[in-house]
């Protein structure tokens, strides 16, 4: 297998761990890249990238998320989110349980 | 999000922090012992003096003008209904529209709000900083930061040392502000530390977590001014998870579903569920407050709020720099550097503060630091260890003290069977 091929096993490997674990005992989990990613990368893995505000703290990270992820309305599912880097490249992923 | 004042940025900083969230300016800093309320009332008459020469009123003929064309020009912000609102709101009667007493009654109001902690600019504008401290609700009403900070004093300074650690001070913040948070009808946050150790705080809207800096809650004891920065800060980031359930109920209510509210905003389904059950409709004060908010974070404004956070964060790490670099070596050039560097970071922080959301947040935290009055007891003093054998000075076959068991004093009595 590519490292692409890898990494996309690795990360439906871990949003359908996120998204059958019981509701309540987990919302989300942080997984920091071996080495950082373009977001294109990603987004031929997860579909279309948009960016988010930042948070309150300036020093937060920038977040981009990936939109195809976000379950459908009465569904559970996992939604990837990146965090860049200072070079705007992906070096960590946050895997949020998502259930409406 | 809010700096951990003293820390990171010790003395010119956080005396930075204190003059932009009282707006005072860098030169009005020898007035600070006169306070800040004293400053801030000062600011607003020179403020009126470094702009036109104002009128018989507060504002300008030209200013008035100005104000009115404001509001003209955003019939969606402003339509009757809500004038007639703002209207009432200021004492006014109801009928009258867009008029001069509107918008000198809106210039009053702001400058009866110098005194605050956080100035407002005098304008006549019912912008998004102005507007929710004219319709205080959910957070931003005093009472409720005061109560909230006598909640964080009994609740958690009192009892600061039978916390195990840090983090159980935290959830204990947490469960606090979280019943507040469930009263205004904001979802709870869950607790979290913020790793970055020169924030004190600040909110995580993808995650609904509330991060708040361990350094405070992790000594023996708290002083009075770290408890009641800790509950300003606490509250100052609920206000923020308010803010971010509001734009969530604005864009609910102007027909996004659930699933659209996660992809615009980033926040948990959970939350967006809610926000989708509970819309904001139709043209309420509180519409146009979430709306100012929404404009700021993800709208038009959303760029600027970026350059300007981006700013910040550039800023406070080059003072860092120019700080280290002058106490290694105290040059002339060093000096002015750090001159400079302190300059672009007041710049920075005045504009990060001018920001909506984050005016408001500033201009809410402070109410929780009234309801906390000291620091933390005095730890326990330490179990004395068990006194040593008491050592029989008398003579071996000394006689018994009258009245006293003989085995007493018995040297005896430690010999082995």
């Amino acid at each position: 297998m590519t490292g692409a091929a890898d990494l996309a096993t690795a990360i439906e490997s871990l949003r359908a761990a996120v998204a059958r674990s019981a509701a309540g005992t987990l919302r989300h989990v942080t997984v920091e890249l071996t080495e950082p990613h373009d977001v294109s990368d990603l987004e031929e893995i997860l579909g279309a990238a948009h960016e988010l505000p930042r948070a309150t703290s300036p020093s937060s990270a920038r977040r981009v998320q990936f939109d195809d992820t976000v379950p459908d309305e009465g569904e559970v599912g996992a939604t990837v989110l990146a965090e860049l880097d200072g070079g705007g490249r992906v070096s960590s992923l946050l895997i949020r349980r998502d259930e409406y | 999000m809010r700096a951990l004042a003293g820390q990171r940025r010790p003395a010119a900083a956080s005396r930075a922090r204190v003059e932009t969230s009282s707006g005072v300016p860098p030169w009005l800093e020898p007035l600070r012992p006169a306070g800040n309320k004293a400053i801030t009332g000062l600011l607003a008459s020179v403020q009126r003096d470094d702009k036109e020469a104002p009128s018989a009123d507060l504002l300008t003929a030209k200013q008035i003008a100005d104000a009115k064309l404001f509001y003209k020009l955003q019939p969606q912000l402003y339509p009757p209904d809500i004038v007639v609102q703002l209207r009432t709101a200021l004492g006014l009667l109801p009928v009258g529209g867009v008029d001069d007493e509107l918008v000198i009654s809106v210039a009053k109001f702001q400058l009866a709000e110098a005194g605050g902690s956080l100035a407002l600019k005098i304008d006549g504008k019912a912008g998004p900083r102005t507007l929710p401290r004219i319709f205080r609700s959910g957070l931003n009403v005093a009472s409720e930061g005061e109560a909230f900070g006598k909640d964080v004093q009994t609740g958690v300074v009192d009892q600061w040392a039978t916390f195990a650690d840090a983090a159980a001070r935290r959830d204990a913040l947490v469960v606090l502000v979280n019943k507040k948070l469930v009263a205004a009808g904001v979802p709870p946050v869950t607790a979290a530390f913020d790793e970055n150790p020169s924030n004190a705080g600040s909110f995580d809207f993808s995650t609904w977590q509330m991060k708040i800096g361990r350094k405070r809650l992790d000594g023996k004891t708290i002083s009075v001014e770290d408890a009641k920065d800790t509950a300003d800060t606490v509250w100052h980031e609920a206000r923020h998870t308010e803010q971010w359930f509001r734009m969530a109920q604005l864009r609910a209510g102007q027909g996004l579903k659930a699933p659209a509210l996660v992809k615009e905003l980033g926040i948990p389904a959970a939350e967006a569920a809610k926000a989708r059950a509970a819309p904001i409709t139709g043209k309420s004060p509180l519409a146009v407050i979430a709306q100012g908010w929404w404009d700021s974070v993800y709208g038009a404004g959303g760029a600027h709020r970026g350059a300007v956070l981006d700013e910040i964060d550039a800023a406070s790490k080059a003072l860092d720099k120019a700080r280290a670099k002058f106490g290694a070596n105290k040059t002339a050039q060093n000096k002015a550097a750090l001159v400079k560097a302190k300059a672009r970071f007041d710049k920075a922080f005045a504009a990060y503060q001018n920001l909506p959301e984050e005016n408001d947040a500033w201009a809410t935290g402070p109410a929780a630091a009234v309801g906390v009055t000291s620091g933390s007891p005095e730890p326990e003093p330490e179990p004395e260890p068990a006194p040593a054998p008491a050592v029989i000075e008398e003579p071996a076959g000394a006689p018994p003290t009258p009245g006293e068991s003989a085995h007493k004093t018995m040297p005896e009595k430690d010999l082995p069977e």
